[in-house]
């Protein structure tokens, strides 16, 4: 009985091609807007593991320092390094700021990474390109979705960083790439002001008749434009050791807030995108109600084109079910031209948005079973009609 | 079945919608393939540099102002203006100074009179004591009058002592006075450019005032700052590169003059002072500056650039290529410098193929391909 269905198709099958079609770059659409949320969830994700920390210690009850503002002084590092179990440490700032590139603003997260090893946290964890930051000074690590290349200059503040190396997909909770450099530098750029504040300060302190003596006023200038402090200290843990243990102690004993790994997917999946995950989800379901309607409009109008077919096929004593299991193939095939066409759809459109979208394996699997639903779902209504239609009707 | 197959329209449509739709699963499924770079590790030393960042300043800074408090009646020189040793550079008003030493003189006259009547009086003293002397052993006078002109003899004598030092004295306050005088006038006291000039004409200063700050070209250095965790090895001598900022593509050569004993606690830097090795021009005291001291090149070692070193199960190593597997090799990091070359030690020897670089973190499981280099796509 394969061949009513799909002789019927072949007889419409501009119409049906075309519905097919246009079904499909819903369900690409349905695809993408998956695609976005498990994009920003993957951001979230990527952050914490090229940080590669096991627990990030932050100023006490903040959600800091990628949720939050935080900031601790660059010198607690020593006391975390000496608690039991901790294998290392390092401090480590982000900024996010607008970059200058050919004229343009690109808008960056600008990681301070702790001089030391290269396998240290903080540090991008591998390249596509060039090499890692070598010099303690004036050296970039840039992520490619940037735009820069290697050996271009970025100015941040008022210095200019070379950017010897190039990663991929590092960015941060908000999908700004990161660019990487010293930590030095980044304190100070985190905290520098432009030459005329810097002026203006030191006027001030110097017309303060407090400070009558002119090496203390000094002294007091200077203080205002060093920045003695970080955003948080990424720990890593020895082998053997509880990381939720070594948390307790520090929270315990330092007066600071620490975090493991799953608490910050928590921040950060749960807290920082839990609003635009629920926007996706309306949008979501607002496609399947749209994709539903249309399967069903079009295979209700497929159905009512040959109404005087069916009545033929009754007459000739054709029994209900199969005139039914011809609609519902009639719908299925509609549902995975739909499919196919959205998943085509969705994995060139991917490239083209601004922010990662992540098609995964898991989402295609589900929208294959839910485009393959709405298709059994829409063609009940067509069924109904078609069981409905008097045998009469055909000589009539 | 046969107008199925017929249908041509149907069958190239149907047909190139499954195999794009094939292509697409291949490419983004789990068959998917991670892009790598790799290279060969190689057996060679690297050299090193160490890099810092200071600022230019002086061995000497020379402090010019007056050894007494006055008014400053006449300044020479001003900021730019190259002094010699021993030029006059200012003069402070004398005052009431020349009179005073006019007095001075007028009062050593004084004494020396004082001192020529003392001496007459203790001639005159002498002889009346040698003449009583003579009576009073020939019994001519009496014990007491005897006594009289020995005592008169003894007091004049101390007179005169008291005149020639009184004499001593005022040619003694002449000389300060002199001396005073002779520093009215600031000489430098070294070759060099005067860099600041802190009081004006007419001016009171007091004796710890400056007037005028002196340094000497050849005295500049670089006061350079380095990275505690990254300096090894920094020792006196080694050869240096400056970059001032002004000059970023002139670098100046030098070397490390010395390393100070005391480090930087608070900023965890260590402390040095790098020199010229020629001083043409003189940059701005305080410039900033970019040093790289080269270090002896390292011995013979297996060498891979640094993109190559990753972690893996909190693990420091490299990725080896065996055909289409990778395995993981833990390595210990000897060195490194400012190339982004890395020396290793580890079960790796010369010519094994490395990972270098990849688009995302490699497992044991990762299907790879190697590529000449990995493409700039923005996702």
């Amino acid at each position: 009985m394969i061949n009513l269905a799909i002789k019927d198709i072949i007889h419409s099958f501009g119409k049906f091609l075309l519905t097919g079609v246009g079904l499909g770059l819903l369900v690409g659409i349905t695809l993408i807007m998956a695609g976005v949320y498990r994009g920003m969830v993957d951001d979230g994700k990527v952050l914490l593991d090229n940080s590669r920390a096991n627990l990030w210690v932050v100023q006490k009850e903040t959600l800091g320092p990628y949720a939050e503002s935080s900031t601790i002084p660059d010198d607690l590092y020593r006391s975390i390094g000496v608690v039991r179990g901790v294998k290392d440490v390092a401090n480590v700032t982000y900024l996010t700021m607008q970059l200058q590139k050919d004229g343009k603003d690109v808008r960056a997260m600008v990681a301070g990474i702790s001089s030391g090893e290269i396998t240290q946290a903080g540090w991008p964890p591998y390249l596509i390109a060039g090499r890692h930051v070598a010099k303690g000074h004036y050296e970039a690590v840039a992520d490619i979705a940037t735009g820069f290349k290697i050996g271009d200059k970025i100015k941040i503040r008022r210095n200019h960083y070379e950017v010897v190396g190039l990663t991929h997909r590092h960015v941060s909770s908000s999908g700004d790439p990161i660019v990487y450099i010293p930590l030095k530098d980044a304190k100070e750029a985190q905290f520098l002001k432009d030459n005329e504040a810097i002026l203006m300060d030191r006027r001030r302190v110097e017309a303060n008749p407090v400070f009558k003596n002119s090496a203390v006023s000094a002294g007091v200038s200077s203080l205002l434009v060093e920045n003695r402090a970080v955003n948080a200290i990424l720990v890593n843990v020895e082998d053997g050791f509880n990381a939720q243990e070594i948390a307790n102690e520090i929270r315990k004993w330092k007066s600071l807030t620490v975090y493991d790994k799953s608490e910050m997917e928590e921040i950060l999946i749960g807290k920082l995108i839990a609003t635009s995950a629920k926007q996706i989800s309306m949008f979501l379901v607002i496609l399947a109600v749209v994709s539903a309607t249309i399967v069903a409009f079009i295979i209700y109008t497929l159905t009512m084109e040959k109404a005087r077919e069916i009545a033929v096929l009754k007459l000739l004593g054709t029994r209900n079910r199969t005139i039914a299991w011809m609609i519902l193939q009639q719908s299925l095939i509609l549902g995975l031209i739909g499919f196919m066409i959205g998943k085509i759809s969705a994995y060139f459109m991917a490239d083209f948005f601004p922010k990662y979208v992540l098609l995964t394996n898991l989402d295609t699997f589900l929208l294959f079973l839910g485009v393959m639903t709405i298709s059994i779902f829409s063609s009940l209504i067509s069924i109904n009609l078609a069981l409905k239609i008097d045998p009469a009707e055909a000589i009539g | 079945m046969k107008k199925l197959f017929l249908n041509f329209k149907l069958f190239i449509a149907i047909f190139s919608i499954i195999i794009i739709f094939l292509y697409v699963v291949i490419k983004s499924g789990p068959f998917s393939l991670s892009e790598i770079t790799t290279t060969r590790v190689e057996l060679k030393s690297i050299d090193r540099e160490l890099f810092g960042i200071g600022s230019v300043a002086t061995k000497h800074f020379y402090k010019i102002g007056p050894t007494f408090s006055g008014k400053i009646m006449d300044l020479y020189k001003d900021v730019g203006d190259f002094v010699t040793t021993n030029e006059s550079i200012a003069k402070m008003d004398p005052i009431d100074l020349n009179e005073k030493i006019i007095a001075q003189k007028a009062a050593i006259l004084e004494a020396a009179a004082l001192l020529e009547k003392a001496k007459k009086e203790a001639n005159f003293a002498n002889e009346q004591f040698e003449r009583y002397e003579k009576l009073f052993k020939a019994n001519a006078v009496s014990d007491e009058e005897f006594s009289y002109k020995k005592n008169d003899l003894v007091l004049s004598l101390a007179s005169l002592k008291s005149a020639q030092e009184y004499l001593n004295r005022n040619k003694s306050e002449l000389d300060v006075l002199s001396v005073q005088k002779k520093y009215l006038e600031l000489k430098a006291p070294a070759s060099g450019y005067i860099v600041s000039r802190k009081a004006e004409i007419g001016e009171n200063v007091t004796s710890s005032d400056i007037i005028f700050e002196i340094i000497d070209p050849n005295d500049l250095w670089i006061d350079a700052r380095f990275d505690q965790a990254t300096t090894k090895e920094l020792v006196r001598d080694l050869k240096a590169e400056v970059l001032l900022r002004s000059k970023k593509n002139s670098p100046i050569t030098g070397q490390v003059y010395r390393v100070e004993p005391l480090a930087d606690l608070i900023t965890e830097e260590l402390l040095a002072k790098i020199t010229f090795d020629t001083t043409a021009t003189v940059p701005p005291i305080g410039e900033i500056a970019e040093v790289k001291v080269f270090l002896p090149k390292t011995k013979e070692e297996l060498t891979v650039p640094s993109a190559s070193i990753r972690k893996f199960n909190e693990k420091v190593g490299l990725w080896r290529v065996d055909g289409d597997e990778i395995e993981f090799i833990e390595v210990k990091i000897l060195d490194s410098n400012l190339d982004g070359m890395v020396q290793v030690f580890g079960e790796i020897k010369q010519g094994d193929e490395i990972v270098v670089y990849s688009k995302k973190e490699i497992t044991p499981q990762s299907k790879i391909k190697i590529v000449k280099e990995l493409g700039g796509f923005k996702k």
